[in-house]
Order: C-alpha cells, then structure tokens, then sequence
C-alpha cells in the first residue's frame, strides 16, 4: 500500500507506530522477560486476570451499548473499503493511484451510468474511483495526524506533568496560546506559508492539534502523581522514566483513547474543509473534500430540475459524514465505557 | 407503648451490571412513639437503604420488592410502599424527616441558608404562612389614609393572590403568575414570613446570630454549623420521626457531643421519636433506648440499650462489643469479610464467620424471637 | 472575589503576548517580499518593495524585525489587503458586522436548545429519549459543516426556488440598504432594518440569515448538550438532589432549582469554546454561502495569498478568544458564590 511521497511524513508516520507499538506492549507486559511456561505462565495469567476481568467488563459494556456497535460497524466497513480499494476502483495509473481518471474535459457533472457508478463531477472525474480511493486518504490524513499529535503532546505533556515547576509553566504557556485559536483558522494560516498541499495540512494540523493531547496528559499525570502507588514505585527505587512509563501512563491513558477516537473524525473534517476551501488536496486527487469543491458551481441545477446534480455533493458528503459519525459514536463510546465513576451502575 | 412505625419483612434488591445485590431480606423492626431507636451494623450492612427506603427513595437501581412499612395516622395503620409520589411528598420533611451524614454534601452551594430552610415552610406549611401573610397586608391596608392611593389598590391586588392561594394552591393562574418577572415580587411576602420562622427554627438550634447566618452561603459555615441547618431543616415542620444517618461522624469530636446533646435536647423539645443510624456503639450507649443490630440486610438482634450492652445474645453482637478497642485488652476482630450480597451465604447470612455455627445454620434462615422481654434475637441457638 | 479577577487580568497579559509571538513566528515563516505588504498603507508604497525592505528592515535579525512589526501595529498599522483592496485594520471594521450578525443569533439558540437537550438527555438517562437525543447530536456533530451549507442551499435555494437564498441581501434590498434614503446605523442588516423602520429590508435580511444560521448551530449543539448533560447527570448524583428529595419537594423544582443552577456552572465555562468553535464554523458557512463576513474574507485572501489579511485575521481572532475567555471566567466566578465570596 503506497503511502505518502514526502519522507517528513513518512519519518512522522514511523514514529507515531512504532511508539504505538511500544506502548501497547508495555501496557500488556506484566514481566520483562518473554513467559513460556511453568509457574511462570501461571503467575502471568493470575497478574493478568484483573486486567482481563476489566477488559471482559467492557466489551460487555460496548455490547450493551448499540451506538457503540454501530460505530464498530462503520469504521469497519470503511477499513475494508480502503484495504480493498486497488480491487475495487483499479488505478489507470499503478503510481499514482490517487488520481482520479478523467472521462473527457467537459464541465457538465453526468449522472450515475453504467461507466461511473455515482456519475461524473465537474471534468468529468469520477466519483466512484474518487470516494473509494479518498477512503484511504481519509485514513491517511487522520491516522498521522492524530498519531503524531498524540506523541509530541505525551512527551510534552507527560514531561512538563511529572517534573512541574518552571518546565511545567512553560509547556503550559505555550499550549495555551495555540489553543487561543480555533484549529482551522491557525491551520488556514500555516497552510497558506506552507502552500496548499496534503502535506501542507496534514503538517499544520500536527502543528495545530499536538497542544490538546500534552494539556491532556498532563492533567492526567497531575493527578496521577499524587497517588500512593507512585510513590511506592519512587520508594522502591524506580527511575523517572520507568514510574512515567510502568505507572502514570497506563493510568492516564483512558481519556486520551477518547479524545484519539473523536479526533479521527474531527481531523478528517477540517482537512476536508481545507481541501474544499482550496487550501489542500490539488484539483483530481482522490479526496472527499475536494471532491465536493467541485459541486460548488453545481448546487442548483437548471430550472425545471433544480437537483440534478445531486450526486456531486451528496455522494462524497455522505462518505465524510458516515466516516466522522463512526469515530464519533465510538469516542463517545469509549466515553462512557471508561469513565470509572459512571462505570459501576 | 404504641408503634410510630412498623417495618415488616422488607426487601430490597438492587439490579446492577454485575448481578443482583440482595441488599435487604426482610428487616423487621419498629419504632415507638417517642423513643429513640439506633440502628448499628457494619459499613455496608443495609442501614442507609433501610431509611431510604421507608421515606420510598430508595437509589437506582435498587427496587422495593416486597414487605410493608406501616405508619401510624390519626386511629389507622397506612402501609407507605403503597402510597403514590404525592403522598410520600407530604410525609418527606414534615412527618418522616432524615439528616446524612456529609452536611456539607447536602447543602446546595449555590443557595442560601434561608433559601433552603425556608423552602420546607413554603412546601409544608403554606397555609400558615399565608394567613400570617393576609393578617400583615390587612394591617398595612388600615395604615393607608387616602382611598384612590395606588398602594391600596397594589395592596388589594396582593390580598386578593394570597385568599386564592389559600383556597386553591395549585390554582393555573398562581403558576402563570410565577413566571411573569415583575408581577411575581407578590411572593416576597410570603418569602418574608418563612424567613422569619427560619431565624425562629435556627435559633433554637443554638445557632448564634441566626439574622446573619440566614443570608450566608454553607461553604461559609463551619462543619458543626452546617449540620445543625441541616438539622435545622429536617425539624422544620416537627416530624414525628427523624432518622439520622451517621449525622456525626464526619464531625469531630467536640462538636460530635455539641450535636448529639442538641438532638438529645430537642427530642425532648419537639417529643419526636428518632432513628439513629451509626457503627459507633459508644453513641448507641449515649442516646438510644432500644437498638437494633444489622448484619448484611438482616437484623440479628433487637433490644433495649441496657439489656443488649449487659447480655448480648447474637454472636454477631456479642463479637461486635468484643471488638471495642480497650487499653490492655487484645484487640479482636471478627474473622472473615464482609459476605458479598450478590452472591450471599445460604441460610443465616453470619454462618461463615460465626464461632457458635451448627448444622442447620447454613440451611435455614434463622426468625427473629422473643427469647427475653423485649429481647429478640434470630439465632438458631435461640430457638428450641 | 477581587483577588481572583486581579489575577485573571494579570494572565491575560502573558497569553496577548504569546499570541503575538506566534503571530510573528508564522511571520518568518514567509520571505521578505511577501512580509512586506504588511507595513504599507496603501497600495502605491508596494511599488518600492526594496525600499520597504530596506525601511523596516527586514533581512536583519529577528529582534529587530520585531521592534519594527510591533511599533506597527500598535499604531493600527496591520498591512494592505490586496485580495479587497483595503487597509487591514479597515477590513477587519468592515466585516465584523457581518459576523456579528450571524452570532447575534446563532449563539442564544445554539446555547438555549443545547441546554435543553442535555437536561432532558441527562434526567431520563438511558431511555429511549436519551438514546435519540444524543444520537442526533452526534449526528449534528460529525456533518462536515460545508456539506450541510451546500445541502441545505440546494433544497431550500434550489428546490424551493429561492426561499432562503444565500449572500446577505437580495439585490433591491442590497441597493436600498446602500442609497441615501436607508441611515446605517451599525451595518447590522436586521438592527438596521429596525432602527429604520422598513420591515420589508428586515425580512429580507432575515430570510437570507436562516440556513447560515442552521448551519452554524446545528454542527455546534452536540457540543453544548454534552456538557449540560455531563454536568446535570453529576449535579443529580450529589447530596442535596437526596436531601431535597427528603424534603419533600416534587421532582421537577428539585432537577430544575436544585440540579439545574449547579449544572450551569460548567456550561458556562464551556461558553468561551463555543464562540471558538463557532468562529472556526463561521469561516466555512460564510465561504459557502457567499456572505460576505469576516470568515469569508479570511479564505478568499488565504487563497489569494494575501498574508497581512490572514495574519491581521488570525490576531484578530486570537484577541478576541481570549478576551471571551476572560469575560467567561468572571461571569462564572460571579454565579459560583464558593468563589464569588471567597
């Protein structure tokens, strides 16, 4: 799966899974060498049971839950959309699958026939090819950017936290000022320094969203750090990074989750704004949108037929609303799942 | 002596996500006019949810299932888990009262003490008010000289809103007139004269300058202030019963005796009977006159305060006094935990801990008996 | 009281400061020649764009740069617009209004049926209504905010020729509102339309108001509703709602005197996001519906790479968040008498 072409983002998206790795792996690990068998398996699996009693407490909750479901659902029919995209709407061109073809120059939309499933926009791109490859750009955008948000916001965060004084005054300051700004409106305006790319928004909105996640995380380890069990792990002789690792992160994690989830479809949204502004994906690139930039002129049709180019916004539109509604249902989800006091019922 | 209150065979289950906690299987007990009964029992036993569920606010998820609470009104008994909302609105706060134990947590921040005070007369005892109102706006006409004055005729107006709020209260009209911003300053006469009984009320809580205090705020009042206008509140309309939930502990000790002898005093004042809910046996001793012992939603022993400090008969009860931290004595504690009420044991609930257990402790469940006067134990040792 | 807006005021110092530290960090980003359109007062000086370089020097060090660009725009001085043709700090005057208008009512109902929702939301919780009620807002939540301006203008512009037409005014009233005969009072179409007594301008202005409206509040409510519900479903599991209850009071004043005014607390904190977020909206509901506001100025010029407009807007906004934050933490500071009274 061809990702992106400029190695910054590249470098970022690296980084973003591979701290996801570590995380997980820390988060799951009870021992530090590998468990095979024996009294060891045994004394993994008691350790782990509180852990699994949880984990089974709250798939029992998401089942409970039907919007939770529904999110589940929809995300998943969109990550089969985009794994399965190079099947369903082949690319003319194997490098550069994210053009979308052209059928003519003309700048009538046509609508659904039997050579383009959901018609034709205005230059006659297809929508079909377009919603389905814009599925995986969705994707794209939203997973760097909210993974790379995430990770500069918990180094931030989880240092200017555990370490507080002058550090903590400085990070604080610093993100306050970012969240002065509404996220498009800054973005808008590093976009407009960058040049209008992909690229350009997905950087400015790594700029622009980090802030959020260290403020996060921070008041989390703020918390955390009070707690007896911290002090224990300082008592017995921890090191700063591994008490920050083994003992304030795991606990802090729960409303990050959340705030990630939600800002799937929230990241999705502003850059599809931008995109349809102008300011992103260029002209023909498989993104919803731009895609629906292009209905702009197409709003009312000829007098007699007033929707009849329908399918030019309502089409993509539906994509970014059914994608955004997935995280958003599953955030909210996750919400209420985690949140320890509303928890026990 | 006659029962005040009655409760018979109550049970209470509450349905949570992690199954159904037995919370209550059928708690007998009665209070008698005038006396004080206390309620003792570990921390989880069922002695909140009793209380709760007599004045019918049980929390969710819990559920009232079965058994009766009978109330003593004019010459009849009147079962209460029977009765509609209305009704449970008039008993709340002005026949059956009830004090927590966190003053601080059932204060309203954003209101004022007269605010809150006041509002049990205005709900309980509007027709008093109201004629203490008319009598006033009676006396301000005859002061007027003129006759074509506005003030007599906003005067007249005024007279006429509080004759019909006499004769109907819930009239449509009255609740229009709430709402409209200006016209609804009517209400500050009647807001007046429950204020007055307010100082009234808090002066006989011993609270000094009680002018000054109505108008404070509770996060301005110490912790032993707070609970004496929660007291203050709960004795507003002179219930015939008071239950108070562990109205002391979060108190500290001085003021923990400030309270207690002020609850002592106005029992005698008011004459009401009181339930008084507390693990503290050392209270018990102080200001009952019967007690009854709790244990995991049954109640194990009941008796008269002298009685059940000189001869306890239950285990339970006879491990709990031996509990009682003494300066030389070895300090022992009752083996075992608490019994899980989802899943609870089968028969009498104490058999697992129970030094004196036997064969068919496990299989029945052990009835409460009379096994001295006034003495009742439900105990399989006991009944032969 | 007093001691805590003292210390609010003082904060706001460091924050206006930062905000013009980023302001000239996004600055640098842009090479001299583009930067220097922000010094001019009118477009004939761009002829010397050397010269300009020169004046306010612009390749030397960052702090000099800076001494430079701020004595500038503490004189009011914030560059030429070229997408408009207007000076910046102009441009700013001119489009408020337009705004202004659009928040005069997008804001009390989004916050009003909010509030509404989430108290219903919150006192029937997990039933049917509540379900319903937050799956909307959820829904409301995740509409790409252009999307629903285009949708919208073409059923109720296109399909019911007309009806509620984008852009501020109609044509005639567009040329009525701009003679001799119509005083402009505050450039506020409906206020305007009042204070000059001509009903038939005021009617047209607020059709044309209706879906740019819709628009904003409907993307925005989820917001509001979540934290009257949150902050309702945690005033009701406190003490006094028991206490209440215990006193005999009926069901409705004890969720609505006693839970109610406790749950206002925290919705009023989250005030200050919704005109944040109401901004950012404002911004694409303009563009779409070609009104002619502030947020339509800001991406014509980002497109037209007009960077005084963007940065003078961005200031602007900035400015005025954190002065909402402001305002928003006094007002709570007086409705919460634990922090009113110390």
């Amino acid at each position: 799966m061809s990702l992106m072409t400029d190695p910054i983002s590249q470098i970022a998206f690296a980084l973003a899974l591979f701290a996801l790795g570590l995380s997980i792996l820390k988060l799951l690990s009870t021992s530090r060498l590998t468990v095979l068998f024996g009294a060891r398996w045994t004394k993994f699996k008691a350790s782990m049971k509180p852990r699994m009693r949880e984990l089974k407490f709250s798939l029992r909750r998401v089942k409970d839950s039907p919007l939770s479901i529904v999110g589940i659902c929809i995300i998943a029919f969109f990550v089969a959309i985009a794994l399965l995209a190079p099947v369903l709407a082949r690319p003319e061109d194997p490098d550069d699958p994210y053009r979308i073809p052209r059928d003519g120059f003309s700048p009538t939309p046509r609508p659904p026939n039997e050579n383009h499933r959901f018609g034709t926009t205005e230059g006659q791109f297809d929508i079909y090819y377009g919603v389905i490859w814009g599925t995986r750009t969705a994707f794209r955008v939203s997973i760097i950017v909210v993974g790379a948000a995430l990770l500069i916001g918990l180094v931030v965060g989880s240092i200017a936290g555990y370490y507080g004084g002058i550090v903590d005054e400085i990070f604080m300051r610093i993100t306050d000022i970012f969240l002065a700004f509404p996220y498009i409106i800054l973005a808008m305006a590093f976009v407009t320094a960058f040049g209008a790319s992909l690229d350009s928004v997905m950087k400015a909105l790594i700029i622009v969203w980090w802030p959020s996640y260290a403020r996060l995380i921070r008041a989390e380890v703020l918390s955390v750090r009070e707690e007896d069990y911290v002090e224990a792990a300082k008592a017995v002789g921890g090191s700063d990074f591994r008490v920050i690792t083994r003992h304030v992160l795991p606990n802090s994690i729960y409303p990050v989750l959340v705030m990630a989830s939600l800002d799937m479809g929230a990241v999705v949204l502003v850059a599809a704004a931008m995109s349809f502004l102008g300011l992103g994906a260029p002209v023909g690139y498989a993104d919803w949108g731009q895609m629906i930039g292009f209905s702009r002129n197409w709003i009312v049709g000829p007098p007699g037929n007033p929707l009849a180019y329908w399918y030019t916004v309502v089409i993509p539109g539906l994509f970014i609303f059914f994608f955004v509604l997935g995280w958003n249902l599953l955030g909210d989800a996750f919400r209420d799942i985690l949140d320890p006091k509303l928890r026990r019922r | 002596m006659e029962k005040l209150l009655d409760v018979r065979d109550l049970v209470v289950r509450f349905y949570t996500y992690e199954g159904i906690v037995k919370a209550l299987e059928g708690v007998n007990l009665d209070i008698r006019k005038g006396e004080t009964l206390g309620l003792v029992g570990e921390t989880g036993c069922g002695k909140s949810v009793t209380a709760l569920s007599i004045l019918l606010l049980t929390p969710p998820p819990g559920k009232i299932e079965e058994g009766k609470v009978l109330l003593k009104q004019a010459k009849r008994y009147v079962d209460l888990l029977r009765q509609d909302e209305a009704f449970m609105r008039n008993i709340r706060g002005s026949d059956i009262s009830m004090i927590f134990q966190e003053p601080s947590a059932a204060l309203n921040p954003v209101y004022t003490v007269d605010d809150q005070v006041s509002e049990v007369f205005l709900v309980h005892r509007r027709e008093e008010l109201c004629k203490k109102v008319l009598e006033g706006i009676e006396d301000d006409i005859r002061k007027i000289k003129g006759r074509l004055s506005l003030r007599r005729m906003v005067l007249k107006w005024e007279r006429g809103i509080y004759r019909r709020m006499l004769k109907k209260p819930n009239s449509f009209l009255l609740k229009v007139l709430q709402k409209i911003p200006f016209v609804k300053r009517y209400q500050r006469r009647l807001k007046g004269e429950a204020r007055k009984m307010t100082v009234q009320i808090l002066r006989e809580m011993e609270i000094p300058n009680p002018d000054d205090v109505v108008n404070r705020y509770p996060h301005e009042l110490s912790g032993g202030m707070q609970q004496r206008v929660v007291i203050a509140m709960a004795l507003a309309c002179n219930p015939r019963l008071l239950m108070a939930d562990e109205p002391t502990t979060s108190l500290d000790v001085t003021t923990q005796a400030q309270i207690l002898d002020l609850i002592r005093k106005l029992k005698g004042e008011f004459g009401s009977s009181v339930l008084y809910i507390t693990h503290n046996l050392g209270v018990i001793a102080e200001m009952c006159d019967r007690v009854g012992v709790m244990y995991a939603g049954d109640v194990c022993e009941l008796a008269g305060v002298r009685e059940l400090f000189k001869d306890p008969l239950h285990p339970y009860t006879k491990a709990l006094f031996g509990a009682i931290p003494k300066p030389g004595k070895k300090l022992r504690s009752i083996g075992g935990t608490v019994p899980n009420l989802i899943d609870p044991p089968t028969g009498c609930r104490f058999h697992p801990r129970c030094p004196k257990v036997m064969e068919i402790c496990p299989k029945v469940v052990p009835k409460m008996k009379e096994v001295k006067k006034g003495h009742f134990v439900a105990c399989h040792l006991y009944s032969k | 009281m007093r001691s805590y807006i003292i210390r609010r005021l003082l904060l706001l110092i460091p924050v206006l400061l930062g905000i013009i530290l980023l302001i000239f960090a996004l600055l640098q980003l842009f090479d001299p020649y583009q930067r220097a359109a922000l010094y001019v007062r009118d477009p004939k000086q761009m002829r010397d764009v050397e010269g300009i370089i020169e004046k306010y020097h612009l390749n030397d060090p960052v702090y000099v740069q800076f001494y430079y660009w701020i004595s500038e725009v503490l004189h009011g001085n914030l560059g030429w617009s070229k997408s408009i043709n207007m000076r910046v700090s102009d441009a700013l005057f001119y489009f408020l209004p337009a705004t202004l208008e659009l928040f005069i009512f997008a804001v009390p109902l989004t916050i009003l049926i909010g509030m509404r929702l989430g108290r219903i939301s919150a006192v029937h919780r997990d039933k049917p209504v509540d379900h319903v009620t937050r799956g909307l807002a959820i829904a409301g939540y995740s509409l790409p905010t252009f999307w629903l301006g285009l949708m919208l203008l073409m059923v109720f512009y296109g399909f019911f020729s007309g009806l509620f037409p984008p852009e501020r005014l109609g044509v005639a009233a567009d040329a009525y509102v701009n003679s001799a005969a119509f005083t402009r009072y505050t450039r506020i179409n409906t206020l305007d339309a009042i204070l000059n007594g001509e009903l038939w301008i005021l009617i047209d202005a607020l059709r044309h108001l209706v879906l740019p409206v819709i628009t904003l509040t409907v993307v925005n409510i989820a917001f509001v509703m979540r934290i009257m519900r949150s902050s309702m479903l945690e005033a009701l599991g406190k003490g006094y709602v028991v206490t209440a209850k215990a006193k005999g009071l009926d069901e409705k004043t004890v969720i609505n005197k006693h839970a109610g005014r406790n749950a206002l607390i925290p919705v009023i904190t989250v005030a200050g996001y919704l005109v944040a977020g109401l901004m950012a909206g404002a911004v694409i509901t303009e563009t779409v519906f070609n009104y002619k506001g502030l947020g339509w100025w800001s991406v014509n010029a980002a497109i037209q790479l007009d960077i005084p407009a963007v940065l003078g807007f961005v200031l602007f906004i900035g400015t005025v968040v954190v002065i909402t934050n402001l305002v928003v933490d006094l007002l709570y500071a007086y409705v919460d008498p634990r922090i009113r009274l110390g």
